[in-house]
């Protein structure tokens, strides 16, 4: 030791002994513990969703409804987060003016708070779940829920997804919504359900409300459609229509020996015999699988309640690239780009620490999404992106990705594929298919 | 079971294992942190990191006799980021009547601050092997079913915090 002799270092540790223990929080420790238990809890749910593709709106402009209907909702307390709904979805419509839902108006009151499960809507497809909260405290300064539905003393099989819009200040009431959906269906062997609840800055406070379904819970209806489309030569195989009375679901297939690689189905719609219209999800699941698989499902407003006579699917602006352009060559331990896909226009940068940083041009909606969603190292393992920033600029948006590495068993091994999943390529045209929903 | 028994159950992931050889160190972890932040509420913010990031990253200690010496690592860096991150923030009054002894404390640890991080690893691992009066000592001695209370204990401890059955 140069510069630190035997003597100092005796002094400093007897120094360090006399460092008082009082004021020692001894709870610290724990305290680390219980965080980390919470991250990896969130990641696993994460994980979970991952093939749930998400879409949350948080702000509602203008409630679309028909004065007699409005006047006729606003007598039924608990109906208003349902209401809501409809500006985004007007299967919902549908479900408010059929009466398709069940009022529970069960609560719990747990530290000055209550929670009222003020109503269920319940199909194959899953359940659109009311609930009131009333505060004590200004709810303002909560930033977010966690949730969970539990069946039989189990988790659903099922992604329970629930949104929480920053409040205003003063606010103590609120109503809104849990969405729960099942990709492999609901099961109603049992109708007793029980509903965790708890604001993610009072972990403490846990609300648990048992409740039970007692109407019959409307059977899906199912359409095998099995029709193959294609657009600017790409082939896609539509298999079957399900509809529920909370969605619709388009079951579907990508031939893989096609040129292109299919990113996104932007504009997805159905119209019935008269040109009524329906389009995809725009607020919540929007879609199970990837287009990857060998069957994936998008997501539509439903029109359970119209039983038309024919439908016609029609697929506009589908986001593609050719098949060799789907990923960059990287080296993040060289911070290099190794290769990069000819036709995609984007100027890329490696960071250290796995984050890149991109510009591109503006998107025409002003969508915000991230042109990667996730890389492949050199053994084919698979890491996605956690998270994702964004700046505007009049001509162009900086985008910039990360990819954690915290909880991974193994770091990526160089060279890395940067797998694109958006891109703004469309293909050239659009494809229908008609259903006759009376032969089914 | 001796400490390098408990350490291998802690890599293997016995989180019972990684609270109990934590709190083992708690003390000495807690008066180094002490030394680079140079007051208690700096220096328990410091001790909880430190913890989290040992039990975040215990799996990739390679074997149980480098524990220590890893361990040791986790504490300097954290103080160390800690500090760095203090910089920014408004320097409060806390130096004000310090003990004497406090400030040859804080002193001698303006010296090690300024060697090479290697040294101020070395410096510290001494005095975590050097440790005498804490329940290191007492672990050796004590019989493999004190300790395995002692777990269970610990156990019982954080299902409480969590709120029964939260996590397993």
């Amino acid at each position: 030791m140069n510069s630190f002799d035997k003597e100092q270092q005796q002094r400093y540790e007897e120094l360090l002994d006399l460092v008082p223990l009082d004021t020692l929080q001894h709870e610290s420790q724990l305290y680390a513990y219980k965080r980390l238990k919470q991250r990896t809890r969130h990641k696993r749910l994460l994980q979970f969703t991952i093939t749930v593709a998400f879409i949350m709106i948080a702000f509602i402009g203008s409630i679309r409804l028909s004065p007699a209907l409005a006047q006729a909702v606003a007598q039924i307390p608990g109906l208003k987060p349902l209401v809501e709904m409809i500006a985004f979805d007007k299967g919902i419509e549908d479900i408010v003016s059929n009466e398709y839902y069940e009022h529970i108006n069960a609560s719990q009151t747990i530290n000055g708070k209550t929670l009222t499960i003020t109503g269920v809507v319940a199909d194959e497809s899953g359940m659109i779940i009311s609930y009131k909260l009333n505060s004590d405290e200004d709810l303002a300064i909560f930033k977010g829920i966690v949730t969970e539905v539990k069946q039989k003393g189990e988790q659903v099989k099922a992604t329970v997804g629930s949104s929480w819009a920053a409040q205003p200040k003063e606010t103590y009431e609120v109503e809104d919504t849990i969405n729960v959906v099942a990709s492999q269906g609901m099961d109603y062997s049992s109708q007793d359900f029980r509903l965790t609840f708890s604001l993610s800055e009072r972990p403490e406070t846990v609300f648990e409300i048992p409740f039970t379904l007692k109407n019959d819970v409307k059977a899906s209806k199912h359409y095998t459609v099995n029709k193959q489309v294609v657009i600017d030569g790409q082939r896609m195989t539509i298999h079957e229509l399900i509809i529920s009375p909370i969605r619709s679901e388009l079951k579907m297939s990508i031939d893989p020996s096609n040129t292109k690689k299919i990113l996104s189905f932007e504009d997805i719609r159905i119209y019935d015999e008269h040109q009524e219209e329906w389009g995809k999800i725009k607020n919540g699941v929007v879609g199970f699988g990837n287009y990857e698989d060998e069957q994936f499902s998008i997501m539509l407003e439903s029109n359970y309640f119209r039983i038309p006579k024919s439908m016609t699917i029609e697929l506009r602006e589908i986001e593609a690239i050719d098949k060799a352009d789907d990923f960059f060559i990287v080296d993040f331990d060289r911070k290099k780009m190794i290769s990069q896909p000819e036709n995609i226009n984007l100027e890329l940068e490696i960071k250290g620490n796995f984050e890149i940083q991109y510009t591109v041009s503006p998107y025409k909606k002003n969508e915000h999404k991230g042109v990667f969603s996730h890389l492949v190292d050199a053994d084919g393992n698979i890491y996605y992106s956690n998270s994702i920033w964004i700046s505007e600029y009049d001509n162009y948006m900086l985008i910039g990705q990360h990819f954690d590495m915290d909880n991974v068993k193994k770091l990526p091994i160089n060279p890395i594929k940067l797998v694109i999943a958006r891109y703004e390529q469309y293909l050239k045209g659009s494809g229908r298919v008609q259903v006759d929903l009376r032969k089914n | 079971m001796d400490e390098i028994e408990l350490a291998k159950h802690a890599i293997d992931g016995n989180e019972a294992a990684q609270l109990q050889l934590l709190s083992l160190y708690k003390d000495s972890m807690y008066r180094v942190a002490y030394s680079y932040m140079r007051n208690e509420h700096d220096a328990n913010d410091a001790l909880q990191e430190m913890t989290y990031q040992c039990l975040k990253n215990i799996h990739k200690v390679q074997t149980p006799q480098f524990f220590k010496t890893w361990l040791v690592r986790v504490v300097i860096n954290t103080c160390l980021m800690m500090k760095r991150q203090q910089k920014q923030t408004v320097i409060t009054n806390s130096l004000v009547e310090q003990p004497q002894y406090m400030t040859e404390l804080f002193e001698l640890n303006d010296v090690i601050s300024q060697l090479p991080i290697e040294q101020q690893e070395l410096i510290h691992l001494k005095y975590f092997r050097d440790l005498k009066n804490s329940e290191i000592a007492t672990i050796q001695n004590i019989p493999e079913g004190t300790v395995k209370s002692r777990l269970h204990k610990t156990l019982k401890k954080l299902r409480q915090l969590l709120g029964e059955g939260g996590f397993s």
